[in-house]
């Protein structure tokens, strides 16, 4: 071997050490950006398939991951409900937040976007009973309140009244301007962390223009830590990127470029994770990989996926209200041009008019985003599993590492308007339906029930369950 | 064939003769199915809902009887705005919901009034939910009467 050769084979070997940047990446361009119509890997064959029925508005469900199989299912008048592993729903709540307060319900549902939206566990919840709870408050005129109730070992199935109000601590006030975008879910992130989906605070347009606006908590994902004493709401954790925003400096003019100006954040809520969101009421973190999903709910013509893999420092602006997805707001044409603020979605689909005026879709369209979870399971490899409030659709969202980019698919489209999703303790993915309605709404309890369903490989569906109604893409 | 088997055959087709005669005499009910799946679709009224004259002849006929009547266009009119708007828009031209304005349908079967009727009252996908669990089948086929000029555009 020459000296050349050797050199060549060594620029083959570097060559292919670099290949590995090739990576899963966030789009740099609008044109990497998925859309329907895609295959992602592994070539799924899903079924949805009925865990239990019944429940009053189901908008949110979480796991334990306690090891018991319980599923808790969050009834948008202000009740938890909870299934148990063998699919029986308790008929006593697991919490109920409408008996706490003797003035009447602690949670405001007058609008269909109000209620209680989330539950989450501690992640030491197996030894200290702690659940965390958002709704919007009647007492407080509809503000979003994360609180913190803990369970009493001696009844793990039900957070009696005495309970709730023995150990509650409130651990976030938000003022509501608007009654819609709240956002909605709260969970742990694999760093311990309390991650909280906080929607721009409403109307439309963002006309608080929330989501650019650093110094308030609304049109963001944020992040605290909760592991405090009884007299400390929360911190903020160091490593959040704007935690240390208003640290005292004397100013500096000299040897600092425009960039590094442009960095400066002075003002900004240091509970701030990433910003330039319209209403994350959904998002998952992998449990495998701790990678974070955002399914960020779109205005009129564009719905949003923006993803961050588990080493990101946080910071990312997702661009809302200067975009949705990768398109200009407000949307005027096919063609419109604007700069692309902040990060990327890696997916993106449709409202039936993907701008004003557009030929009418008859596929591949939705309204609103409904993240319901990671799954590892049935050829799919951290994909992104997603239902639409209107279509019913369901896409798997996915990096296809053979074609070097996201793709996404629609797995199947069912008679559901999805809510919520999350994990069960095997992996598979939950989904909840409401029949809920924005008109002629006569409050939570009035709608038909809703269902709670697990997303199953079809070839583990077995005789005497009960599979949803789909239609299968064509 | 032997004749044992060719007289079993003459019987088989003389019973099949019989039941196809009962069969015409007999009101047939027209067998509705899910848009989302074309599986067999249950119109069981609601506990407490009796079915309307006009109920009774569409699940005979597949015809909606309130076709062109002044007094369902009406009311249809009142349930569309109760029901459907929010969705379709009070001129039926779709944002959340379809457009059901045109000839072109996700559903095609709503061209004709059994689809639209298995549409509504049993839900089609997403947001399309079953209507017969909020509407009676009689409300239903007159929302229909108003629908129908909706989507002559």
């Amino acid at each position: 071997m020459t000296a050349r050769q050797i050199l060549l084979l060594t620029a083959a070997g570097l060559a292919l050490a670099v290949a590995p940047a090739l990576a899963q990446t966030i789009p740099q361009s609008p044109a990497e950006v998925a859309k329907p119509g895609g295959k992602i890997p592994g070539n799924p064959k899903v079924s949805l398939v009925k865990v239990a029925d019944g429940f009053n508005d189901p908008v949110g469900v979480a796991v334990a991951n306690d090891g018991s199989g319980r599923i808790f299912v969050v009834e948008r008048v202000g009740r938890v409900k909870v299934v148990g592993a063998d699919g029986k729903v308790q008929a006593e709540p697991f919490l109920d937040l409408t008996k706490t307060n003797p003035l009447g319900s602690e949670v405001q549902t007058g609008f269909v976007e109000q209620g209680l939206w989330s539950i989450a566990f501690h992640p030491n919840f197996k030894d200290n009973g702690q659940v965390f709870v958002h709704y919007a408050s009647l007492p407080f005129n509809g503000a979003s309140i994360v609180a913190r109730y803990t369970v009493d070992k001696a009844s793990p199935n039900q957070i009696t009244t005495d309970q709730a109000n023995k150990s509650v601590k409130v651990i976030m006030n938000i003022p509501q301007p608007y009654y819609n975008h709240y956002g909605g879910r709260i969970a742990f992130g694999p760093d311990g962390m309390l991650y909280i989906g906080k929607g721009d605070a409403g109307w439309e347009g963002d006309p608080l223009d929330a989501g650019q606006r650093m110094e308030v908590l609304w049109g963001k994902m944020l992040r605290i830590d909760v592991n405090t004493a009884d007299d400390v709401a929360y911190s903020v954790p160091k490593d959040n990127p704007f935690a240390r925003a208003d640290y005292p400096q004397m100013m500096s003019l000299f040897g600092i470029t425009e960039q590094g100006f442009s960095k400066i954040k002075i003002g900004s809520r240091p509970e701030i994770w990433a910003y330039g969101l319209r209403n994350p009421y959904m998002f998952h973190f992998d449990p495998k990989s701790g990678d974070l999903f955002i399914a960020d709910v779109g205005q009129n013509h564009w719905e949003e996926i923006n993803w961050q893999p588990r080493s990101s420092k946080g910071g990312e602006n997702y661009g809302w209200k200067h975009n949705q997805a990768s398109h200009c707001h407000p949307t005027l044409g096919p063609n419109d041009k604007c700069p692309i603020v902040g990060v990327l979605p890696v997916a993106e689909y449709p409202h039936q008019e993907p701008y004003p005026g557009a030929p009418k879709l008859t596929d591949g369209w939705g309204c609103s985003a409904q993240g319901l979870g990671v799954a590892n399971y049935g050829g799919m490899d951290k994909a992104y599993i997603v239902g639409d409030w209107c279509s019913g659709r369901v896409w798997g969202i996915a990096w296809d590492k053979g074609a070097n980019k996201w793709q996404m698919q629609e797995l199947m489209q069912a008679p559901f308007q999805f809510t919520a999703g999350d994990t069960d303790e095997k992996g598979y993915v939950l989904a909840t339906n409401c029949y809920c309605f924005y008109l002629e709404d006569k409050g939570p309890l009035a709608n038909p029930p809703g269902a709670l369903w697990r997303l199953m490989p079809a070839d583990e569906v077995r005789p005497g369950m009960e599979v949803a109604r789909v239609k299968m893409p064509n | 064939m032997s004749s044992i088997e060719r007289r079993a055959a003459a019987i088989a087709i003389a019973v099949g003769l019989v039941t196809a005669g009962l069969g015409a005499a007999l009101p047939q009910e027209i067998a509705f199915r899910y848009a989302i799946d074309n599986s067999p679709l249950d119109v069981t009224p609601k506990p407490g809902e009796t079915l309307t004259d006009a109920v009774q002849e569409f699940r005979k006929t597949g015809q909606n009887p309130y076709n062109g009547k002044e007094d369902a266009l009406a009311e249809g009119k009142k349930l569309y705005a109760t029901y459907c708007q929010v969705c379709h828009l009070p001129d039926g031209s779709g944002r959340m919901g379809a457009s059901l304005i045109g000839e072109k349908h996700v559903y095609e079967r709503i061209t004709n009034d059994v689809g639209l009727f298995e549409v509504i009252f049993g839900g089609a996908s997403g947001a399309m939910q079953p209507f017969g669990k909020r509407m009676t089948q009689d409300q239903i086929l007159k929302v229909m009467v108003y629908l129908r000029t909706l989507m002559k555009g």
